[in-house]
């Protein structure tokens, strides 16, 4: 058996449980509608056709934003999903707020760029949740989650995620399954934050070595040693864990000091859900 | 052994209620409790069984104090009062003195025949009963109009010493509170280990088995609902949708359980073994 075998999934059970999630999540806090940044990649091409199940297309607000350097084809594909899904859909150019400040600046390198696009595009999804009276929708992966692949409070900002627990295979198992357009599961997957940008090039690791590696030691357990002896670089793995490690901050809320008898996150301890 | 009413020809309907709860909103789940239970008199039921906790919700941390009630509290008055046409089964937690306990109720002609707390509290992985509950001593039986029942509540059931406990009971009909989380992987989803435990004690112990398995999502813990009646000889005989709120009605022949007895006369050799050293 091929170890990404292991990551499969009853894409049947768990898509009717992805949809249950979005819908029960979305109403029991008051709400009916989703706004979802749609790039045209394959994550929020799914979390676009669950939230269309779970909330009916009416409430799905999908917004395209790239920036005057993003390729063609990024919203060919997002245009797609619209199309086949028939969510509502609005394209909001992130150039000029996003020049402006890059311009006032000075010289910006390419990473400190991708972050101003990412929380650009943070800025423009919660402004259209305030303006629909609907939640923003995340649609991080799991494996980009645990490498840290992500901008804080940017792309990785939002109110639920439905795929934040699914490794990349299992987002394209579940894409397949939904049958989202073949362009967008059989491209290479892309951040599109410059011109060329490839998610694996800029990793220096397949997605599909990083979810064998990443499943191994964090869902099954394995210790780094077991896995490299499923035939993985010790220098690989030793990286990967040393990535998970370095960005577990992205995944938790501002640490606070502790000054009082309960301290929020410590001691004051609630569920988001409380009352709901 | 006492109760027993098969040899009258009596059957018996169940209806489990694998509803959603509000988390920590006490008032609003005892009113759907309510109406689920009159549902379920409507429809001739001897029997209705809630999940574990479904009166203050699972995934309590510090509400456990603001969502707990005490046994005696008047909030039980109507559920009483309605027992009076159909048994209810209900989990709640619990304040006794002070301390809270993942429990469950059973009502019956008018009062509460019996309160189990929850003996096993998982405290590993994503669970953090023991933090806020404290643990049951002793898992029992008791009589009621229908055959001798034991309650246990979720974990409880991966104990085996808790089954075989129950099966020392010489119980005709284990009813099991449960709040089980979802998940799924290539081998399997966790409701078929559910079946596997429900479908395993029914079959060696020659009991009915009623499992109610919560729905709704709690901080994006989804609980999977799929509630299930297992016959004394391992059949599912009738088993609720995944991830839906909803009442499913069973009826069940308890003469089944003396004819699993016969086929397979398995407590005829039974041997109870000391302590292992």
């Amino acid at each position: 058996m091929k170890l990404l075998n292991k990551l499969d999934i009853d894409c049947a059970v768990v898509s009717q449980y992805l949809i249950e999630f979005v819908r029960q999540e979305i109403t029991k806090a008051g709400f009916s509608k989703v706004v979802l940044g749609l790039s045209g990649g394959i994550d929020s091409a799914l979390s676009a056709y669950i939230a269309k199940e779970a909330l009916g297309h009416n409430n799905v607000y999908a917004i395209m934003m790239p920036y005057r350097l993003s390729s063609q084809d990024s919203l060919d594909d997002a245009r797609r999903v619209v199309e086949d899904t028939h969510i509502n859909a609005e394209v909001v150019d992130i150039s000029a707020p996003a020049d402006a400040y890059i311009n006032a600046r000075g010289d910006i390198d390419k990473v400190r760029m991708g972050n101003i696009f990412a929380r650009m595009r943070m800025i423009t999804l919660f402004d259209y949740s305030s303006a629909y009276n609907a939640l923003v929708l995340g649609t991080s992966n799991k494996t980009e989650l645990l490498l840290g692949y992500g901008t804080w409070y940017g792309d990785m900002a939002s109110c639920i995620n439905p795929i934040g627990d699914l490794y990349k295979a299992q987002v394209r198992q579940l894409a397949e399954y939904f049958k989202v357009p073949e362009s967008i599961i059989i491209k290479k997957p892309s951040a599109d934050l410059w011109v060329g940008q490839n998610d694996e090039a800029e990793l220096g690791f397949s997605y599909n070595d990083a979810d064998v590696i990443l499943y191994h030691l964090y869902d099954l357990r394995y210790s780094e040693d077991e896995v490299v002896s499923l035939g993985f670089d010790k220098a690989l793995v030793r990286a990967i864990v040393k990535r998970v490690m370095r960005n577990q901050f992205k995944r938790l809320p501002p640490v606070i000091a502790k000054v009082g008898l309960r301290t929020i996150n410590i001691d004051f301890r609630y569920l988001r859900d409380w009352g709901l | 052994m006492g109760g027993y009413k098969y040899e009258n020809g009596v059957d018996m309907r169940v209806a489990l209620a694998q509803i959603n709860t509000i988390l920590g909103a006490v008032g609003e789940n005892i009113k759907k409790i309510e109406r689920y239970v009159d549902n379920a008199n409507e429809e001739h039921c001897d029997l209705i069984v809630f999940p574990e906790l479904a009166l203050s919700g699972y995934s309590l941390r510090d509400i456990v104090k603001d969502a707990s009630v005490s046994k005696e509290s008047a909030i039980f008055d109507n559920l009483k009062e309605k027992s009076r046409k159909i048994d209810i089964v209900l989990g709640y937690d619990q304040n006794d003195n002070g301390y809270f306990y993942n429990s469950a109720l059973y009502f019956s002609k008018g009062e509460i025949i019996h309160n189990y707390k929850k003996v096993h509290l998982p405290d590993y992985g994503m669970f953090e009963e023991s933090r806020y509950f404290k643990n049951g001593k002793n898992i029992d039986a008791f009589n009621t109009a229908n055959g001798r029942v034991s309650m246990l509540i979720c974990e409880d059931m991966f104990h085996l010493s808790a089954q075989g406990y129950v099966d020392k009971l010489e119980t005709d009909i284990l009813i099991i509170l449960s709040a089980s989380p979802f998940w799924a992987n290539s081998k399997k989803i966790k409701p078929e280990i559910w079946k596997y435990m429900c479908v395993n004690f029914a079959t060696l112990s020659s009991n009915f088995v009623l499992f109610s398995n919560r729905v709704g999502f709690e901080d994006g813990v989804g609980f999977f609902g799929n509630s299930l009646c297992v016959d004394p000889n391992g059949n599912i005989i009738k088993e609720a949708s995944l991830f839906k709120e909803e009442m499913v009605v069973a009826d069940i022949d308890l003469k089944e359980i003396k004819r699993a007895k016969e086929i397979m006369p398995l407590k005829k050799s039974i041997s109870y073994y000391e302590t292992a050293k």
